[in-house]
């Protein structure tokens, strides 16, 4: 098993195969941490990208802490090989920092001695009246009260060679030793932080009003050299949150946040200029006058996200810079959600499968930061709204839902929203079947604005159900209202025959299933993994490789069958009624 | 009405096993294969030029063995071009195609705007001559009374196939389309850049 797995590694590594992009993150770092073969294969290759990514690095540190977690004994071999790995990367960025200035200068002598360009020696001459070591007297990294809690106290792009450089768009390169990834440590570290706090607050309005003033204070420090990291194929930094947006989501015991955070893209992370702070100018404090949204309207799920961008876009004082964005994260403690980015990992991969075989299955996987083993970040799936908010605010059967919002049952729009509608029902169906996805009441179940049907909440999958009651007894959750959507005999047969072809695609990759699971298996404390290696060969005997494509048909049917007629469905959606209020 | 989009969209319709995706499949990727798969849906996309700017074309094959009427109105209320497939060899092919005209026609809308849309009836498997119950003449007819045009191809002999979509692409008035694409090797180049994707 071992060998093989180190095999993948380099195959992959090396090479690439065009299941790349799944491979993931997070499984080599798993990999990384319980094969010690594999480790030393991989750490060169890690180091290599962290060296020149800091987005990279602190990825892979968070999660190494994620996952090393595991590890019973501190003295394990293992553990120590991971803890040198993250003390590495964080030397890496002290270190090569001034390695590479020094290097940089004298190329550019060398340079500038065959060419003798005269812009060059006088950008030399200024270099060398910048002090080469990074002092800041005042530096108060992580106080949020300071108004500089993200400012590592770097001088390079404020000092007239910087912003020279910047007037004539050149690139300017960080040559001080401020600790590049602090800012961005820090401003995650506060963001874990208020949910934290947000979780010792009881009543809703005490969290939502405590939320706005951590954020109305956390805005003081802005803009920094900060991100999502969600979004990082996008560079940017964070310029504003504005703390009405933000919202505080139901859940129990715990405070989940979702923030909105105006951002503006910039070619690098590192070594581009921050935005100069806006002053509060009369404009933008008239304009902030004009808000009469309270915050519990603000937030508003329905809402379009481009009508929310470009609301949030006019009363922001930085909405006029061209590459303004606005990007929206869930912030989460509390909870482990390695699951979640398993179920994240396998989705996409599942996507991948079937969009090479070509059987048109549509599946939502969102993006997940493991930040620690009980804390994170989620991406919000956006322009969605979630069956029991439907049932609540509409009062409507589904398909009289989908009569309002995409237009008479022969229209395009209504066409068009039921293809997706059945495409996306029977793909999500395939996956809570192979996946074992538990807890499906209709709060964790989304509907798009094209009519996307979206599961969301993988904190039930594989071996684990909630509170271990199995209640939810069918093979996936499928109502008479959604059958209702399908509108007949025709879809419900083309519902039919999309999940036979699906299930075929996912078998014939069956092993890229399976090796994921059992690579993040190896070694792992998750609960979806509590029976054992009895997980992974449970989940391939779902793949049914003894039957023909004509039995395989008719167990499809028996499938969707037993789960149309299922009691236990609609109990548990009584049960999820009576014990937290979900429609 | 299907909006001025950077998509063109074609859909193939006819009766199961007359050779739809073989037709597609020839124009796609220039294979054939000797084996019948019944198709549900399948869409290919591929990269063409029109009003001077590059633009996706998108052919849409249906399935010929299943009823999926919401389907089937979808297509064509989102549809472009058509093109309607016999197979020369099976007159009841032919006949089968009259009801999904019959539905173009009604989604369409009148005479006037039916005109102004590409659609193309198409005679396949033309090779086949020792089994064939409709002669060219006998298409050629009945796409005179339905309004649009007929040519004869046969995806096995990779006969009149390229000639049929640059033909149905030739017939769409409200826009300059070609399957011709200046700076090819451009845009293969930064795809392949793209798919380079490391571990993130």
């Amino acid at each position: 098993m071992r060998t093989m797995d180190y095999g993948v590694s380099t195959y992959d590594l090396n090479k690439g195969d065009c299941f790349g992009l799944t491979i993931g993150l997070a499984k080599l770092i798993s990999m990384c941490i319980h094969m010690q073969d594999v480790a030393q294969v991989v750490h060169p290759y890690l180091l290599q990208r962290c060296s020149k990514s800091v987005d990279f690095s602190l990825k892979c540190a968070w999660l190494l802490d994620a996952y090393s977690c595991d590890i019973s004994s501190p003295s394990n071999l293992n553990h120590s090989l991971s803890s040198k790995l993250k003390t590495r990367i964080f030397a890496l960025h002290s270190r090569s920092m001034s390695k590479r200035s020094h290097s940089r200068s004298s190329e550019s002598q060398d340079c500038d001695r065959k060419c003798h360009a005269r812009s060059r020696s006088d950008t030399i001459g200024i270099q060398q009246h910048v002090p080469s070591t990074y002092s800041s007297p005042q530096c108060s990294l992580g106080d949020i009260t300071s108004g500089h809690a993200f400012d590592n106290g770097c001088f390079c792009f404020d000092s007239c060679e910087g912003r020279m450089s910047q007037v004539c768009g050149r690139q300017v390169q960080c040559t001080c030793n401020a600790p590049r990834l602090s800012p961005q440590l820090e401003f995650i570290r506060v963001l874990i932080n208020m949910s934290k706090t947000l979780a010792s607050l009881r009543s809703k309005e005490a969290k939502t009003s405590r939320l706005l003033a951590d954020l109305t204070t956390l805005n003081h420090n802005l803009p920094a050299r900060v991100w999502l990291p969600l979004y990082s194929d996008q560079p940017h930094h964070i310029v504003r949150i504005p703390p009405s947006a933000a919202a505080v989501l139901n859940s129990k015991d715990k405070a989940p946040y979702i923030i909105y955070c105006e951002v503006v893209l910039v070619e690098d992370l590192t070594n581009s200029g921050l935005i100069a702070k806006a002053s509060s100018s009369l404009r933008h404090s008239r304009s902030e006058d004009n808000m009469m949204y309270s915050p519990r309207n603000y937030y508003n799920v329905t809402e379009p996200w481009s009508k929310k961008e470009a609301r949030i876009r006019q009363s922001s004082p930085y909405g006029h810079i061209p590459s303004w964005r606005l990007m929206a994260a869930i912030v989460k403690s509390g909870d482990d959600l390695r699951q979640e980015l398993l179920a994240s990992q396998l989705l996409t991969l599942l996507q991948k499968i079937w969009d090479i075989e070509r059987v048109p299955l549509i599946l939502h996987p969102y993006k997940i930061l493991c930040l620690s083993n009980d804390s994170g970040l989620i991406e919000p799936i956006l322009n969605t709204v979630s069956l029991h908010q439907i049932k609540k605010n509409s009062q409507v059967s589904l398909l009289e839902y989908f009569i309002q919002e995409f237009g008479d049952i022969n229209s395009e729009g209504f066409l068009a929203a039921q293809k997706n509608f059945v495409q996306s029902t029977a793909a999500y169906s395939l996956v809570c079947y192979l996946l074992q996805v538990k807890d499906r009441h209709n709060g964790n179940i989304l509907l798009s604005g094209e009519g996307h049907l979206i599961h969301i909440d993988f904190g039930f999958i594989l071996s684990l159900s909630p509170r271990n009651l199995g209640f939810e007894t069918s093979p996936f959750k499928l109502t008479l209202e959604v059958v209702e959507v399908f509108g007949g005999v025709d879809m419900f047969c083309y519902f039919k025959i999309l999940m036979l072809q699906g299930l075929i695609a996912a078998r014939k990759h069956m092993d890229k299933i399976l090796s994921l699971v059992e690579i993040m298996r190896s070694g792992s404390q998750l609960p979806c993994f509590k029976s054992g290696a009895a997980t992974v060969q449970n989940l391939k005997n779902r793949f049914h490789m003894n039957l023909t494509e004509e039995q395989l048909q008719v167990l499809i049917d028996k499938l969707v069958d037993s789960s149309i007629h299922s009691l236990s469905t609609k109990l548990y959606d009584g049960f999820q009624y009576y014990t937290n209020g979900i429609l | 009405m299907p909006e001025q989009s950077n998509d063109y969209r074609v859909v193939v319709f006819g009766a199961g096993g007359v050779g739809k995706s073989s037709l597609v499949l020839r124009f796609v990727k220039g294979t054939f294969r000797e084996s019948y798969i019944p198709t549900i849906e399948d869409t290919y996309r591929q990269v063409i030029s029109c009003n001077k700017n590059i633009c996706t074309l998108q052919i849409t094959d249906t399935t010929g063995s299943h009823q999926f009427p919401a389907m089937q109105r979808l297509s064509i209320s989102k549809g472009h071009a058509f093109i309607l497939v016999y197979s020369c060899t099976s007159r009841q092919s032919l006949e089968e195609l009259r009801p999904i005209w019959e539905v173009i026609r009604e989604t369409k809308g009148g005479a006037n705007e039916l005109a102004s849309i590409p659609i193309m009836l198409v005679g396949n498997k033309c090779d086949e001559t020792e089994n064939r119950e409709v002669s060219a003449a006998e298409g050629e007819a009945e796409a005179k009374m339905w309004g649009c045009h007929f040519m004869e191809t046969s995806a096995k002999t990779n006969h009149n196939v390229k000639e049929l979509f640059a033909e149905l692409l030739n017939l769409e008035k409200n826009r300059n389309i070609s399957l011709q694409l200046e700076k090819k090797g451009q845009l293969k180049g930064t795809r392949k850049l793209k798919e380079k994707c490391s571990v993130m």
